[in-house]
């Protein structure tokens, strides 16, 4: 599994809109929604990041995405060696 | 104390030390629960193995291998032309999903043009044709049935 | 708080990315806000791809690929990272003069006029030839030809010689004695033809990248292509080999004889061709003399794959193997580079590949061809074609040729006889007379303290109390700035106009981009401003601009072979790069050369498809080349063989490529590379300190154990300033070219 955290941009005033878009996401969880920035923490299985990542981008209001802080545990770990 | 009168050292100074020991407690606060293989964390590596394919044989298997046999691997597009340095020193950012813009365009640009005229303006090439293991890239250059063994 | 690591990395997480809030407006701009692109070439190796300079604020932000260049967009790591190298920290920004043991900044004025001096009073005490110039295959076209103008034309000093003659000067002897003229017979385009590529000395994957790139496509889209791979290590070249024949270092001379053996003797040659277009000859007390196919099929019957096999130590049957895929495929092409060119015999090597195709015939037709790699961006057209090397004069012509001297004199308007009728020193020759001969010396664009063979005989020079070195250069680290009495900062790469030629005689122009950082300028009117103060005449040099220095060069191209006429400013501002002979501003460039309808210096109505207007006979020169092996063999006490080279990351002696933070934390050490079984013999593991020593010099150097050299074999990359491999490598060189033997050395190696 990997951990990573995202930047979203928004549209001023559609935050709440994309907040409840982005809850019904498995495994984010929102950490911070201030004016025109969401921060969200994913821990999905490293391959499935990407679609994640373009996934945030469809959300309604959200207009740019910024992988901050990617921590990928690697595969060993999603095969139980951990 | 003539050094803590001047606040652009101390400054760095504290940052630095804030910085290490936060890795000091991420590598040592939680022992039980660190990874097989993954013994190595990102700037702590050694300086003879400090390209990346080096280490990720080992930690990701997976992605690694998929990267050697592909286009990019056959070619030596190495992990930091695309993925940029866990240090985040250089112009390319550290990331898993490279930025269109700024990185697949470098080399693609024609191909991105194609492309949006063909399908529209996607936001990832990586959507349709994923960098690592897409069948465009996996076992490429490998399909060649010229390959004899000679003695 | 009960926490597991899982979720503290979270709340990191978290926390990193609530640093970044306040960037807000820069993250929302992904595409580093390019304000315009424009156009130009890759600033490293020989391949000279297209670039596209994306520019903000007078600052290079990014680089692409052009896609109507030769590389159709594509670029490889080190172009991909090209940016970081234009805003390094160290560039020069100031002229500097030694003062006291140190570089001190100085004005412009102060560090020209010093230099100017210092020319003129060793030229007033010991004559015209105590000075010199030592140029680059990096320097723009301009640049070569206005230096050689300058010392041979208006200092009558034929000491102008470059680094190219540490890299292409056997090629260049190779192409001159075969087929008459300088540079290859084909284009980048044989590569999407060949069914056969014969790559020998050459790791082009690492080195050449792009080409490799195209060639693995070609194999790719056509399963019968064929790719033979000749090298002492399994590179990663060899990766889309058919075979990989891992030839013992020095001995390539008998496998190509041996080829061309096999060949005739299962009667895969074409007659219709080499009896038609090729002259044999061998060179008897140092003389050539004619000889006849006869003489060649005898000369040829010692090498049997049998002999080969045992002086190569390559299997018997893989050299027949070799040969008859060589000469049964439909389109061959042979690609060479260092691993033939640094050679004690470089140039009969190179000779012995154009030998296999003109036996065969495999030359003239799309994908058939031997190709040439060139190593520097601009060796070819800044160099070889400009005449700036020592025994050299403009557009193929050479100094030791009355008749040539006289063309130049005129070409130049100077008065008949005035041109120096001695070929200067050549590189290693130069800098072995430096403080003694020759007093003073410019250097432009290179790193001779880092990248001369046997290098510590030559810094004794560099340091001797009697010499001054004036360098034009853009980087502050470069090992040669620790000798030089006066430093100029050079405008780099985009930051000024000029023109680069490649591997396959493509001018292309690199157009300026950004401005020179601080006081740097471009290097034409560094030597515009120097040529006159030094007393030649302003006449001579009436530049203002590189555009001004084109334009005569383009001018003079004209009454040669090499005629360039059609390529103007203009026509190569529009395009992406155009293949000389060009002679007319309609033509479209030449892919095929010496091909009647391809090459316009072949008359149309000419009776035959071939004509190698460059001989007097008209025809190709197959030689008589004996085996002979190289100039410091192993032996009891030194047992092994060392090479030197490349790796991908890294290019040359690093001073542009170690610019880069990606490349600097990826690959920032030199290394030496072991074969296994040599390994486990000396009780070397990998990432031991290991002890590399050679009759000239030690090192210690990390090993890197593994299967890519053959055992006996040890190679080391050269790019490293904190390891001067060139301290270990030796200065014999080829009796014609006068190159280095770089790749191959006696060395031993221990546990340190």
């Amino acid at each position: 599994m990997a951990i990573a955290s995202f930047v979203l941009q928004m549209e001023p005033g559609r935050g709440a809109e994309a907040a409840a878009a982005l809850s019904r996401v498995p495994g984010l969880t929102l950490e911070f929604s201030g004016e025109q920035n969401l921060v969200a923490v994913v821990e999905r299985a490293s391959a499935e990041l990407p679609q994640v990542e373009s996934g945030l981008k469809e959300v309604p209001g959200v207009l740019c995405v910024i992988t901050a802080y990617l921590n990928i545990e690697d595969e060993l770990e999603a095969a139980g060696s951990c | 104390m003539t050094v803590l009168r001047n606040k652009w050292i101390l400054i760095p100074a504290v940052v630095l030390v804030l910085l290490g020991s936060y890795f000091l407690f991420l590598n040592t606060a939680f022992t039980g629960t660190r990874c097989e293989g993954a013994r190595v964390k990102h700037g702590q590596v050694p300086e003879d193995q400090s390209d990346c394919y080096t280490c990720h044989k080992k930690t990701t298997p997976k992605a690694a291998q998929d990267w050697y046999e592909s286009k990019h691997g056959m070619i030596l597009v190495k992990c930091y032309v695309c993925h940029g340095q866990p240090d985040g020193k250089g112009a390319v950012p550290f990331t898993a999903t490279p930025s269109v813009a700024t990185v697949c365009q470098r080399c693609h640009a024609p191909a991105i043009d194609l492309m949006q005229s063909k399908f529209g303006v996607r936001d990832q090439c990586e959507t349709c044709h994923m960098f690592h293991t897409s069948s465009l890239h996996h076992g490429a250059y490998g399909k060649s049935e010229s390959k004899e063994k000679f003695e | 708080m009960n926490i597991n690591r899982r979720q503290f990395i979270k709340y990191s997480a978290a926390a990193f990315a609530m640093l970044l809030l306040d960037k807000g407006p820069a993250l929302a701009a992904p595409d580093q806000g390019v304000e315009r692109w424009v156009k130009g070439v890759c600033r490293y190796c020989g391949t000279g791809c297209g670039v596209m300079v994306g520019v903000r604020d007078n600052k290079v932000v990014m680089v692409k690929g052009d896609p109507n260049n030769h590389n159709r967009g594509m670029l490889c790591l080190k172009g991909a990272l090209l940016p970081s190298v234009v805003h390094a920290p160290d560039r020069l920004t100031q002229p500097l003069i030694r003062k006291e043991g140190k570089l001190t900044p100085a004005s412009w004025d102060e560090a020209l006029d010093l230099t100017a001096a210092k020319f003129k009073e060793a030229m007033a005490q010991f004559g015209a030839q105590s000075v010199g110039f030592y140029g680059s295959g990096q320097n723009l076209t301009e640049e070569s030809y206005l230096a050689n103008k300058i010392f041979k034309g208006g200092l009558k000093c034929n000491n102008v010689d470059g680094n190219p003659r540490l890299c292409m000067a056997s090629a260049v002897g190779g192409y001159v004695t075969t087929f008459g003229k300088d540079e290859p017979f084909g284009s980048y385009e044989d590569l999407d033809a060949a069914t056969c590529f014969f790559i020998i000395g050459s790791n082009t994957s690492e080195c050449h990248p792009v080409l490799f790139r195209r060639i693995a496509a070609r194999k790719q889209n056509d399963k019968n292509v064929r790719v033979i791979v000749v090298d002492p290590r399994v590179t990663n070249t060899a990766r889309i080999a058919d075979m990989h024949l891992a030839i013992r270092p020095g001995t390539d001379l008998a496998l190509l004889n041996a080829m061309a053996h096999i060949i005739l003797n299962e009667e895969l040659d074409e007659p219709r061709f080499h009896s038609k277009y090729a002259a044999f000859k061998a060179v008897e007390d140092g003389k050539p003399v004619d000889k006849t196919f006869e003489d060649y099929r005898a000369f040829l019957a010692e090498y049997t794959p049998e002999k080969a096999a045992e002086i190569t130590g390559i299997p018997a049957a893989a050299i027949v193997k070799a040969a008859q895929l060589f000469a049964s495929s439909s389109a061959t092409m042979s690609l060479w580079c260092m691993g033939l060119n640094q050679r004690v015999r470089g140039v009969w090597a190179n000779n012995l590949v154009h030998n296999l195709h003109l036996l065969t015939g495999k030359l003239g037709r799309p994908g058939s061809t031997s190709f040439s790699l060139t190593g520097q961006p601009n060796a070819c057209g800044g160099v070889r074609d400009t005449g700036s090397l020592a025994h050299l004069l403009p557009a193929g012509r050479v100094v030791a040729n009355k008749d040539h001297r006289n063309q130049m004199e005129a070409l130049w308007g100077l008065p008949p006889d005035s041109l120096h009728p001695d070929p200067g020193l050549f590189a290693t020759a130069l800098f072995g007379a430096l403080g003694e001969k020759v007093k003073a010396l410019l250097v432009l664009c290179t790193n001779p303290a880092q990248s001369l063979p046997n290098v510590k005989k030559y810094t004794q020079n560099l340091r001797h109390p009697g010499k001054f070195m004036a360098v034009i250069e853009a980087f502050g680290d470069a090992e040669t700035l620790k000798y030089a009495d006066v430093v100029f900062p050079a405008a780099f790469w985009c930051e000024r106009e000029g023109v680069y030629g490649c591997s396959e005689r493509r001018y292309s122009l690199l157009e300026k981009a950004i401005d020179p950082p601080g006081q740097a300028r471009p290097s034409v009117n560094i030597l515009v401003d120097l040529a006159t103060r030094m007393g030649v005449d302003p006449k001579f040099v009436p530049f203002k601009n590189s555009a001004e220095v084109w334009d005569e060069w383009r001018t003079v191209s004209a009454s040669s072979a090499y005629n360039f006429k059609g390529m103007t400013r203009e026509r190569l501002r529009k395009t992406s790069g155009l293949l000389w002979p060009c002679p007319t501003e309609d033509h479209p460039g030449t892919k095929i050369r010496y091909v009647r309808g391809e090459d316009p210096n072949v008359p149309a109505d000419h009776p035959d498809k071939y004509f190698f207007y460059g001989n007097p006979n008209g025809r190709a020169t197959i030689w008589l080349r004996p085996h002979k092996p190289a100039a410091e063999e192993p032996d009891a006490e030194y047992p092994l063989v060392m090479t030197t080279g490349r790796v991908i990351d890294q290019w040359h002696t690093g001073t542009m490529t170690n610019k880069v933070p990606e490349i600097r934390a990826a690959f920032p050490n030199a290394y030496v590379e072991i074969n296994v079984e040599d390994a486990k013999r000396l009780n070397i593991n990998n990432g031991d300190s290991v002890l590399v020593e050679t009759r000239r010099g030690k090192l210690t150097l990390p090993a890197r154990v593994g299967e890519v050299c053959r055992p006996g074999l040890i190679f080391t990359p050269f790019f490293d300033a904190k390891k001067l491999v060139n301290e270990l490598t030796v200065d014999a060189i080829d009796d014609i070219s006068k190159q280095p033997e770089f790749k191959i050395c006696a060395a031993r190696i221990a546990r340190a």
